[in-house]
Order: C-alpha cells, then sequence, then structure tokens
C-alpha cells in the first residue's frame, strides 16, 4: 500500500536510499530535512572528532552507550541513523528503537518499549548473512526533557539490558542530564555548523532540486539559521515552495523565517531615542499592527544593542537586563504590547538621545 | 442577520483587498501541490481567517463553505469527557483546542488522528489530504505544542495543520520551523478607507472621506473593528456627516470613565469604587490583558511625562503576573492602586515645591 | 410528642454495639442513605416489615442526619442519641424555615396535584446543607398525607468499589454505569406502578392518592452521562405521573453540582421548578436552639441550661445549619455535665462544626484588624541591624499563622477573603499600593501547581502579614453598619464574577456563533456593536441575553458575609442558582406560574421574622 519510503518516514526513521528521478508527485510532500540526511557517517558534515569516533565504531563493532549533546540542527540525530544504517544495511529499521521524550514521557512507558525490545535477542548475523554487531541501539532523543526521576530509572535499565543493548542519548544540554547517566555514556559535544560547512550544503541541496537561489539569500539564509542545518534546509524548502520556478531571494527568506527586517529594528531603536513616550506607543502599536513577533523583536534588538558602540556600557547592561525580563515574561504568555512598552521605556531612559 | 463584514468578505484569493503579493505567493503554493503545514500570524483582524478560509476554497473549491458545526467527544487519561465544538466541512475541521483548557493536548491529538486515519475523501477533490485548522494556536499549552509536532510528522500523507495565531512568540520553536510561517499584518489606514469606501458604495451610500479616514484611525487597523464601526455610524446617522460622531464600544468608554475617576481621586474608596467597574468589565468577558492594556493607555494619556515610564513598568510587570495568576481582579487592582499611590505622590510632591 | 420522645429515647439507649455496627454498615454506603428513614415516616414506607421497622425507628434516624458528625466526633458523647434526629420538627410549626419558604413549597406541592398537569412537574430543592430542606419537605408531605417514595441507592452497591473498578477497568465502569441509571429508570417508573397498585391498600383510600417521588443522592453516573440522565427524565416527563423532586445541597465540590446536572440549555424543556433555600436565619437558629435545650433539661435535670453567649457562639460557628448547631449544642450540653463552663465553652470553639478551628468572620477580623499591644519597647543600646523607624511596628496581638491555621481554610480561599475585605481597613492609598502587590504575588504563588500545596502557610502568613505590617493608617471611621458595630466582612465577589463570566461565555457562543467570529471578538466588538445599532439585527434571544447580561449598570451583587452565614466558596454560586431558575421560569410560560418562584422570595431579609 505505501512504498518502503512512506513506511520509513511514518517509522521515523531515514528513507532508503534512492534515484531523485524517479520523484511521484507524492514523494515531493517528504521534508527536505529526511531526504538530505546523511547516509552514512563520512556525510556528516562538519564534526570531525565525532566521526572519527563513530567510524571506529563502525569498523571495530565496539560501541559504547553515547551521549550526543549540542544545539539543535547539528546532526546529532542524523549521525547515530547514518552509523545504524552503516551497521546493519537495510535492515536497520528492526535493530534500532527511536523514543521520543515529548512523544512518550511517561517513565513507565519508556521502560516497557524498552525492555520489549531488548528481550529479543540479536544475532551478530543479517538475515542476508552479513556479520553485524549482536546488540540493538536505542536512541533517546530529547533525553534532557526527561524528568530526573524518569532518568535515574533510566539508568537501571541501561546497566541490566547492557547485554544486548546499546543506548545512544540525544539532548541539548548535557547538564541536564543527571551525573550517574552521564557517567555511563561517552560524551560528544557537537558544534554549530560553520559558515562555510553550511553554505556548501545549501548550494549542494539547491543544485539536486534544481532551484535557483540567489548568493545573497543563501547568505541571509545561512544567517538567520545560526548554525541550525535542520532549521536552513527547512527554510530553503519553503522558499522554494513559496518561490516556484522564480530564484528566491532575501526578502523571502527573512518573510519565511519570521525575521524582522532590520530597517523596522532600526526604526524603533529610533523612535525610542527621541524621548517620547507617545513615539514609542506609536512605535509599538505600529509593531503590534504588522504582526512582528516580539521575542524575535527583542531577540535581534539585542545583537544591534550589544554592537552599538554608542551606547554607554551601564546603560547597555541596564537594556540587556530588561530584555532578559522581557524574555521571560514572555515565554510566560504576558502580553507583547505591554512588554515592548516596558522594554520600550527603558531604551528610552538609556539610549543616548539625538 | 447579515452584517457588512460578513456579507463583504472575499471568498477568493484573487479577490482580497490588500497583500496582494501574498495572495499571489498562497495561490502559487495551493497550485504547487506540495502543500506545506501553515503558521498564519497577525493582529487581531488583519484578515487572517479571511485567507486561510480563500487558501480552502482554492484547495478544494466550493465545497469547503458548506460548514456544519458538530460537537465531538474526548476522553482524557483520567476519564473525563470533554466536549469540544468544531465546525468542518468535508474537506476540513476548524478547532478552538483552548477551549480544553489543560487537556488542549488529547484533543489535539485525538482530532488529527482521527481525521489522518478516516480516509472518507471524495474522489473528485484530487487532494490527498485534509486540513485540520487550529485557532487560538498560541494559546495552546506546551504540552500540546509538542505533543502537535509529533502528531505533525506522523500524519504528514493524509493531512496538514493550517494554525491560526495572533503571535508566534508563544508558538514553540519546533512548530514554527515546521510550518510554513505566514504573516498578515494589518492594512494600512489608506486601505481600510478604500475598503470602507467601497463596501458603501456597494451598499449604496456615500462615505465622506474625512469620515472613513476617522473610522479608520479609530480602528486601530482592525479591518473587522473599522467595518463594524462604520456601518453603526450608518445606523445612527444617515446621510454621513464628517464630523459624525463614531460610536465606541461600550466597555471602552467605560474605561475611559474608569480611568478619568482614577486620575480624579486617590482614596481608598474611590479603589473600591474601580474594584467594582474592573469586575463588571469582567463580567462581560472583556478579556483582562485587553483591560490593562486599555487602562495603560487611558492612563498614560492623563499624566506627567515624568510619571509614563514607571506606570507602563508596573503595567507589564503586574500583566505578567496575572498571566501566571488565577485571579486577574488582583492584579489589575494593584496596578490601579500603584498607579493611585505613583500618582498621589507626584501631586504632593509638586504642592510642596511649589511651597 | 413526649410519647414518642422517650420511645426514640429508649431505642437509642439500646446499646453501643447496635449504633456501632449500623454506623459501619453506613460507613460502607458512603452516606448514601436518604432522609426517608424518619421514624414518622416509617408508617409510610411500604415495604417494611416489624422487625425492620423497630431496627429502622431507632438508629437509622440517628446515622442518617447525623453519619457525618459521629465520624468525626467522640462516639461516646452521641451515643446516648442524637438531639439533632429527637428533635426533628414533628409540626410544621416548629420548622426553622422561613414561613414564606414553607408555604410556598406547600403551594408547588398544592399546585402539584390540584392541576391537572399533563406531565409530572420535577422540582428541585436547593440550598445549603442544613438549612431543612428535607426536613420542609417531609413535614409537607406528611400534613398533606403525600406519600414520599425515596430513591435509595441499591444495596449492593457500593461506591467505593466502583471507584476502583473504574480506575482498573474501563468496560467494567461503562456496564456498571449503565446499569445504575437501569436501575434509576426503573425507580422512577415502578413507581408509577406502585401507585396503581396501593390505590386499594386501606391508608391510601382514606386520604386519596398522593405520592412523590423524592431523589436525594446524585450518584456520578448521573454526571458521567448527563445526556442519557436527561433522556430517562425526558422519558418521565413524558410517561410519568408522580411529581419527582430532586433535593440538592449548594455545598456540592464545584464538579458535581446543580448547574452541571440541570443546565438551562439542554433541561429547558423540562420545565424543572427550582426553589431555593436560604440559610437559616440566626434569629430561627437562636429560637430553636433554646427551645431544645429547655426541652432537654426537662427530660434530664443534671443537664445545664447553656448561656445566651454559648449559643450564639455555637450559631456563629455552625453558620445556617440546623443540623450541626444542634449537634454543637447537645455536646456542649452533655459535656458540660461536671465541668466547668470555661472548658466548654473552649470545647465548643474548637470544635466547631466544619471542621474550621475558628470561625472565619472572626479569623478575618483579627488580621484585618491588627490589633497590636500597646506597650512601647524601650531599647537601650541601638543595635546596628535593627531595622528603620519607618518599618518598626508594635508587637501583634494575634499570630497570623495561628489564626490561618485555625481557620481550616486553603490558603487559595483564605487569602481571598481578605483581599475582598482589606480595602475597607486602609486610610491610606501607599499602603494599598503596597499590600495590593503583595497580592499579586499571593496569587502567582497559589496559582503555581508544583509548590502550592508545600507552600500554603507561607502563602497564608504573606498575605496575612502583609496586611498587618503595611496598614499603617488605618481608616478612621469604618463605614459602619448601623446596627453592629463591626464592619461587614464581604465574601470573595471573584468566584460570582468568574462564574457569570462562564455563563456570558457559553451564551455568546450559543447565540452568536458563526463560522468567523471568536467568542472573544464576539464580546469586545461584536455585542458592543450590536448595542450601538440598538439591537435593530437580531433575534429576540440575541438581544435579551445582551440586555440582560451586557450592560454595564452595576448589577453585581456582592453578600456580604454575615456571621451566620456559611463559610464555603461554593456558597457564593447560590447568586448565579438563583439567576438561573429565572431563566428556567422564563422558559415555561404555559404552565401556571406556581407561586415559588416569586423573585422576591429569593432576596427575602434574614432579620424578616
Amino acid at each position: 500500500m505505501c512504498g518502503p519510503l512512506m513506511y520509513a518516514f511514518l517509522k521515523g526513521g531515514v528513507p532508503p536510499p534512492k534515484k531523485p528521478e524517479k520523484q511521484t508527485p507524492q514523494r515531493k510532500n517528504i521534508p527536505w530535512v529526511e531526504k538530505y540526511r546523511p547516509r552514512s557517517v563520512n556525510d556528516i558534515a562538519y564534526q570531525d572528532e565525532v566521526v572519527a569516533v563513530l567510524k571506529s565504531i563502525v569498523k571495530n563493532y565496539d560501541m559504547p552507550n553515547l551521549l550526543f549533546y549540542g544545539p539543535p540542527g547539528t546532526g546529532k540525530t542524523s549521525s547515530i541513523l547514518a552509523m545504524a544504517r552503516q551497521l546493519y544495511g537495510a535492515h536497520y529499521t528492526s535493530r534500532i528503537l527511536e523514543l521520543n521524550a515529548s512523544d512518550e514521557r511517561g517513565i513507565n512507558v519508556v521502560r516497557e518499549k524498552v525492555k520489549l525490545f531488548a528481550r529479543q535477542t540479536a544475532s551478530s548475523y543479517l538475515p542476508d548473512g552479513n556479520r553485524c554487531p549482536p546488540f540493538k541501539i536505542v536512541i533517546l532523543d530529547e533525553a534532557d526533557s526527561m524528568t530526573n526521576a524518569a532518568q535515574a530509572a533510566l539508568r537501571r535499565t541501561i546497566e541490566s539490558e547492557a547485554k544486548t543493548t546499546r543506548f545512544c542519548l540525544i539532548c541539548n544540554y548535557v547538564s541536564r542530564i543527571i551525573e550517574p547517566l552521564a557517567s555511563r555514556c561517552a560524551k560528544f559535544r557537537f558544534k554549530s555548523l560553520s559558515n562555510d560547512a553550511m553554505t556548501d550544503r545549501l548550494k549542494s541541496i539547491c543544485k539536486d532540486e534544481n532551484i535557483k537561489c540567489s548568493d545573497e539569500a543563501l547568505e541571509t539564509l545561512r544567517k538567520v539559521s545560526e548554525g541550525d542545518m535542520r532549521k536552513s534546509v527547512t527554510f530553503l524548502q519553503s522558499c522554494a515552495r513559496v518561490c516556484g520556478e522564480e530564484t528566491i531571494e532575501k526578502n523571502t527568506v527573512l518573510e519565511v523565517a519570521g525575521v524582522i527586517p532590520d530597517e523596522v529594528i532600526k526604526n524603533f531603536i529610533d523612535k525610542c531615542s527621541k524621548n517620547s513616550h507617545f513615539s514609542l506607543q506609536t512605535a509599538v502599536e505600529k509593531l503590534e499592527m504588522n504582526g512582528y513577533s516580539a521575542s524575535q523583536l527583542i531577540y535581534q534588538l539585542l545583537d544591534v544593542i550589544l554592537n552599538n558602540d554608542n551606547i554607554d556600557m551601564k546603560n547597555k547592561a541596564k537594556i540587556c537586563e530588561k530584555i532578559a525580563e522581557v524574555d521571560y515574561r514572555l515565554i510566560d504568555g504576558a502580553d507583547e504590547y505591554l512588554q515592548l512598552m516596558d522594554l520600550g521605556s527603558v531604551l528610552l531612559e538609556n539610549l543616548p538621545n539625538y | 442577520m447579515s452584517l457588512w463584514v460578513d456579507k463583504y468578505r472575499p471568498r477568493s484569493l484573487g479577490k482580497l483587498d490588500y497583500h496582494e503579493e501574498q495572495a499571489n505567493m498562497l495561490k502559487k503554493l495551493v497550485q504547487s501541490g506540495d502543500f506545506p503545514h501553515m503558521l498564519v500570524y497577525g493582529p487581531n483582524g488583519a484578515g487572517k481567517r479571511t485567507r486561510i478560509m480563500a487558501v480552502l476554497r482554492e484547495l478544494y473549491g466550493h465545497g469547503v463553505e458548506k460548514l456544519r458545526h458538530e460537537h465531538q467527544t474526548f476522553t482524557t487519561p483520567s476519564k473525563k469527557k470533554l466536549e469540544i465544538s468544531t465546525i468542518a466541512s468535508n474537506y476540513h475541521i476548524e478547532v478552538n483546542p483552548s477551549d480544553a483548557g489543560i487537556y488542549d493536548r488529547v484533543v489535539i491529538q485525538d482530532l488529527i488522528k482521527t481525521v489522518a486515519q478516516t480516509n472518507q475523501l471524495e474522489s473528485s477533490s484530487q487532494r490527498e489530504f485534509k486540513i485540520v485548522l487550529i485557532m487560538e494556536a498560541d494559546r495552546l499549552t506546551k504540552d500540546a505544542q509538542h505533543a502537535l509536532r509529533r502528531t505533525m510528522e506522523k500524519y504528514m500523507s493524509t493531512c496538514r495543520i493550517i494554525l491560526c495565531a495572533n503571535t508566534t512568540s508563544k508558538v514553540i520553536g519546533a512548530i514554527r520551523s515546521r510550518c510554513l510561517a505566514v504573516r498578515v499584518s494589518s492594512p494600512t489606514i489608506e486601505q481600510i478607507m478604500i475598503i470602507l469606501t467601497f463596501v458603501c458604495k456597494k451598499e449604496g451610500l456615500s462615505l465622506p472621506n474625512e469620515l472613513a479616514k476617522r473610522i479608520a484611525e479609530y480602528s486601530q487597523g482592525n479591518l473587522r473593528k473599522a467595518l463594524l464601526a462604520c456601518e453603526a455610524c450608518r445606523v445612527q446617522q444617515y446621510p454621513f456627516s464628517d464630523d459624525q460622531e463614531i460610536p465606541k464600544a461600550d466597555w471602552e468608554v467605560y474605561l475611559k470613565e474608569t480611568s478619568s475617576l482614577i486620575v480624579e481621586e486617590q482614596s481608598p474608596n474611590r479603589l473600591l469604587q474601580i474594584r467594582e467597574r474592573l469586575y463588571e468589565l469582567l463580567v462581560h468577558c472583556i478579556p483582562p490583558e485587553m483591560i490593562m492594556k486599555k487602562l495603560l493607555q487611558e492612563l498614560m494619556m492623563n499624566c506627567d511625562g515624568t510619571l509614563k515610564t514607571g506606570v507602563i513598568q508596573a503595567a507589564a510587570r503586574f500583566e505578567h503576573r496575572m498571566q501566571k495568576g488565577q485571579k486577574p481582579i488582583y492584579h489589575l487592582e494593584a496596578f490601579v492602586a500603584y498607579f493611585m499611590a505613583m500618582y498621589k505622590k507626584f501631586l504632593e510632591d509638586g504642592m510642596t515645591a511649589d511651597w | 410528642m413526649l410519647k414518642k420522645d422517650k420511645r426514640v429515647r429508649k431505642c437509642g439507649s439500646f446499646d453501643t454495639i447496635n449504633n456501632l455496627r449500623s454506623s459501619s454498615q453506613y460507613e460502607r454506603k458512603k452516606k448514601l442513605t436518604t432522609g426517608g428513614g424518619f421514624s414518622d415516616f416509617s408508617d409510610f414506607s411500604s415495604h417494611s416489615q416489624p422487625s425492620i421497622r423497630k431496627f429502622r425507628s431507632a438508629n437509622p434516624d440517628l446515622e442518617t442526619h447525623t453519619s457525618k458528625v459521629i465520624r468525626r466526633r467522640n462516639q461516646k458523647v452521641v451515643a446516648e442519641c442524637s438531639w439533632a434526629e429527637k428533635n426533628t420538627p414533628r409540626h410544621l410549626a416548629d420548622l426553622a424555615v422561613h414561613k414564606k419558604k414553607v408555604s410556598s413549597v406547600q403551594e408547588l406541592l398544592d399546585w402539584c396535584f390540584s392541576s391537572n398537569l399533563k406531565t409530572a412537574p420535577i422540582i428541585i430543592l436547593s440550598g445549603p446543607t442544613g438549612c431543612g430542606k428535607t426536613t420542609t419537605l417531609l413535614l409537607l408531605c406528611k400534613s398533606m398525607k403525600i406519600e414520599v417514595s425515596t430513591w435509595e441507592v441499591p444495596p449492593n452497591f457500593n461506591m467505593e468499589d466502583n471507584q476502583i473498578d473504574r480506575e482498573l477497568d474501563e468496560y467494567g465502569r461503562i456496564e456498571y454505569g449503565e446499569k445504575q441509571m437501569e436501575i434509576f429508570s426503573d425507580f422512577l417508573f415502578k413507581s408509577n406502578e406502585f401507585q396503581t397498585l396501593f390505590r386499594y391498600s386501606k391508608e391510601s383510600l382514606l386520604s386519596g392518592v398522593k405520592k412523590i417521588n423524592l431523589v436525594e443522592d446524585l450518584l456520578p453516573v448521573f454526571f458521567e452521562n448527563l445526556n442519557e440522565f436527561h433522556n430517562v427524565l425526558r422519558e418521565y416527563k413524558r410517561c410519568g405521573t408522580t411529581p419527582l423532586v430532586f433535593i440538592i445541597s449548594d455545598s456540592s465540590s464545584s464538579e458535581w453540582n446543580m448547574q452541571k446536572l440541570f443546565n438551562p440549555s439542554t433541561t429547558g424543556d423540562l420545565s424543572i421548578i427550582n426553589i431555593s433555600f436560604n440559610a437559616i436565619a440566626p434569629t430561627i437558629l437562636y429560637k430553636s436552639l433554646n427551645r431544645i435545650a429547655n426541652l432537654e433539661k426537662s427530660q434530664d435535670e443534671s443537664l445545664q441550661l447553656p448561656d445566651k453567649r454559648l449559643i450564639e457562639d455555637i450559631i456563629a460557628s455552625n453558620p445556617g445549619d440546623i443540623r450541626c448547631c444542634i449537634n454543637a449544642l447537645q455536646i456542649a450540653m452533655v459535656s458540660d455535665k461536671g465541668l466547668n463552663t470555661k472548658s466548654t465553652k473552649e470545647y465548643v470553639h474548637s470544635s466547631k462544626g466544619r471542621d474550621s478551628g475558628l470561625f472565619l468572620f472572626h479569623a478575618l477580623g483579627k488580621i484585618l484588624y491588627a490589633k497590636r499591644e500597646e506597650i512601647h519597647i524601650i531599647k537601650e543600646v541601638k543595635e546596628e541591624s535593627e531595622p528603620p523607624a519607618e518599618l518598626y511596628r508594635k508587637p501583634l496581638k494575634e499570630n497570623p499563622e495561628e489564626v490561618f491555621e485555625r481557620v481550616g481554610l486553603t490558603a487559595d480561599c483564605f487569602s481571598s477573603f481578605l483581599q475582598q475585605n482589606y480595602l475597607d481597613f486602609y486610610g491610606d492609598i501607599y499602603d494599598i499600593a503596597n499590600t495590593a502587590e503583595a497580592f499579586s504575588v499571593v496569587d502567582t504563588m497559589v496559582s503555581n501547581w508544583n509548590t502550592r500545596s508545600s507552600l500554603e502557610g507561607t502563602i497564608a502568613s504573606y498575605a496575612s502579614r502583609s496586611i498587618m505590617f503595611y496598614n499603617t493608617k488605618k481608616r478612621a471611621n469604618y463605614p459602619t453598619n448601623s446596627k453592629k458595630k463591626l464592619q461587614p466582612l464581604k465574601k470573595p465577589l471573584f468566584m460570582t464574577v468568574r462564574n457569570q463570566m462562564g455563563e456570558n461565555k457559553q451564551n455568546i457562543e450559543r447565540l452568536f456563533q458563526s463560522g468567523y467570529w471568536k467568542p472573544l471578538n464576539i464580546a469586545t466588538e461584536l455585542i458592543p456593536f450590536i448595542k450601538n445599532c440598538n439591537c435593530c439585527m437580531c433575534t429576540m434571544a440575541q438581544k435579551s441575553c445582551i440586555s440582560r447580561s451586557f450592560s454595564f449598570r452595576g448589577n453585581l451583587v456582592n453578600k456580604s458575609l454575615d456571621q451566620m452565614e456559611a463559610v464555603d466558596m461554593e456558597v457564593t454560586d447560590k447568586i448565579a442558582y438563583s439567576k438561573r431558575s429565572f431563566e428556567v421560569k422564563d422558559q415555561l410560560p404555559k404552565t401556571p406560574d406556581p407561586p415559588v418562584n416569586d423573585p422576591e422570595l429569593k432576596i427575602e431579609e434574614f432579620d424578616s421574622d
């Protein structure tokens, strides 16, 4: 009914290798993030140290429990999947169990699933006769969103299933993994992708997908995604959808990424330095009417403030403190208008007047 | 009863009055066949809903306008039954999960699951997916948003999700990055004026430019509000005159009175009176954050420049606490009390300075 | 009457074992037995056999109405016999319920039987616990010779087990639930059959057949299968002949309240008539207690008559609940034997009904008045760590933490009472600003689910100490009530506001919902617009909704917290209820208006007698 590709997709795994020219309309719906996931350890961009270790695992079949951490979109999940593919070939889906902490939160669910999965014995031969390592891999994505209790319980599970199962924990912040659990794993840090690595990758996707993208747009794309490969690929796909046959331009990228144009930010700061609450109010109202997201605004504003040498250090500190406070309140669901007004009033007092 | 707002609402992408470029883009998107999940955001009355409906029509034709109201029942893990009202056509279903409060996760998961699994699409529609339209997506709990993110991936083949929100600040990054973000900004004053004049012309009325401008300014970019105000003007007085009074929402007037009461006297008794008024507003289903916002605007107009920063910061602080708390009245009252104290101090200081 | 009393006394003093046994039996039943077991009514109960009757006439009385009390209190004290049962009014004249209310119920009953009704009337009697709903009805029925058939929960049905079942087995629960509903509808319809059967019995031939069905026990099933429940009622309305009376206490938890069971939109066609009882007025309570005390004294010389103060204390601690009051009186008088009065008083104070150690009214007063010692502490040496003079306060007379502990409310509830009332005690806006700020923090603390339970004490202490500390310039002349010396305290309006808000929101959604409108926009944009257009284009229902609940005319009712009123937060719901009953009334223009729904009756004064 549904092809192996859809099957893999629904399973959350990686679609098996395929030829680009055989694309059916249905396949077009596949997110490029999945489509262009690295297929082998060698394809992983920029994470040289990790790649070296993974390569040796592939060669020696000697795998410790792993803990991957680093900012989003740096290839953590891709790495472990690519390695699994290399270890088990086409049958890798039966040998790995991917669990997402945000999917099944309860520790009992995790434990049951892991137990059930670990109970199946893993032979050191694949159905097609090839040799493979005699263990299975459990991938725990977003491990840092597991509660401490769940992590503690996992510690036991890891030990009791050690014979047949290896664990790979993936998280953004290693500090959120409890110490006893972290100490049972080999830790690898994934760093944010470099500009070049990212641009290269984006360019190659553009080539494969046969889309035109101006250099400026590519540069913007790289900038707005902040070293997050997944983000940049998603944005690229969205841009391609919006533009169709046309060349992707900078503005499209900004719009799709929800980034606020620099002029708007500059305008806001200008209005705030006029030392008039009335102009502040109109400025905020205008921002609101344009529908710009306040959290995005303060994020970009922070950059501008930090890089502005005309502002006294003490004033800068005050502004930054307010930005932090406003950010916190916005996360709590506070009203954007009022928070921006608050921030604006601090800007008003701390920006040099023109 | 057919209001002008509903009567003259553009039904198709081609007929949208402003943001034509965006409309073109949406059109292309629909035609390309590769329709992603969407996140439509923008301020109140900017036309998000109108655009979404136009997109749906572009996707499925007139069939989407045959709406039916349904009540769906969901069962929470604690076996509590929830009834949520939905609006659905053969091709899409609309739901406002914030009705479900903290159980919105269940609603999201179950609804999308059922929609994605019941594949009873008419063969004529050429689309292999249905649309789930989620209103007020920014009011979803974090839990529900995480669930949504997984569900989005899982059922990508049979269902697409359109999220409608006022702001993206409260939508988690993981969802934002999985959706095509479409920002719908408010129409400008000129655009509103054009639309008002157009609608009046269709109704066979002549709208003076000056009045149109005043209505547009009053509406603060909210087209719906502008059209309603215009129609109310029509009911109150026709033919129109330039300096005709625009009927304001009664609660806004009420709040204005409230703020002048605050400025007039700062005493415990007066605060008691204000409290009653705030309660009254809450009973009328005016959202507390809106009360806070309008109150701030009114008070700022009435107080000295040196106080403004303090007022703004207090409003922001109390509004944040209001979101964290459960009883808006505490925070509204605290804000008013804060203002009164500050204002009184200012007056007293002014007096001593004069001496 | 005396004779009967003696009989009961004799039965009552059987032995404690009997009591204990039956009490445990009832424990199992989880308070599900109804008030149908009145000794006077056992004559009517159709299925009673002599032996059973004997049992019923003695113990169930005691159990049914005091089972709560017994379990809470010392068994020994109550072992004799509960006065609450013994002194259950036997004549309408003895009833502590307001006469108007009684006569309105009576007229309603008359109406039920006199006119040729095609459908069975459904009546709800609502009100706070212990305000005499059941007693009134039963006495009236007795005097009017109406037979009462009471819905009893099937004896094999054990609520607690069911609870467990539910968690364990989803399917089992549903089946069970249906079974319960079946039993309920069996009860309703059987009564019709019985009626014909009993038509030929001796009694009923003499008196003419009058009968009502009484439902006091609301099963969880009713709430879970609301639709089914309503269907049963509709069916009954259609085929039933006997009037059906529900007796519902207001104070049941929020999930199980009347609003949920009988919301106007779904049961409008049932044309339900609602009579809401008020809490019993203190003056009436005082009289009744005096009467009972004298009565008991006449029977047992060893008892000491309580002084006026004690009775007042009892009334204050069990506001509006006559049952609790009598129980407290009994304990006070019985334990007074051989004890000095002071300890009794303390006992009354410490054992005040509803488990609240300190009556709310006093507790709030203690915090709000924040009395301080009049002594000056003279310090010889000024220490460096000493706070500046403006932060110095004289020592407090009351310890707020103790007050909170004794009042037995949640911090949330306690602080909202304080918040509602503190403004009346302040004379200075600066102080208010500080306190309001503190309350803003209190709300955020209360709303945090993770820490709420562990911070209960802290929150209450913060709220009360803020009030006590910041109030530097107390209001010189409290706007006092002419009668009382004390400042009247009010109940938190917030609950009422929230209820009304929810109700309004529902109405909005029901009446104005259309594809493009969100409820929020309807409230802030559409409705003001419609009002500006003088409602020229909306339906009658919409118009009435707008004029009823969307006009700014300051129609919020704030009830003052009288010393005598109930403490439950839920009580504030009452206002919403009575409003609802008007609505229901609006929807049944056909049936002759029973006089009971006269709005005036609902706003009656406590003091009128």
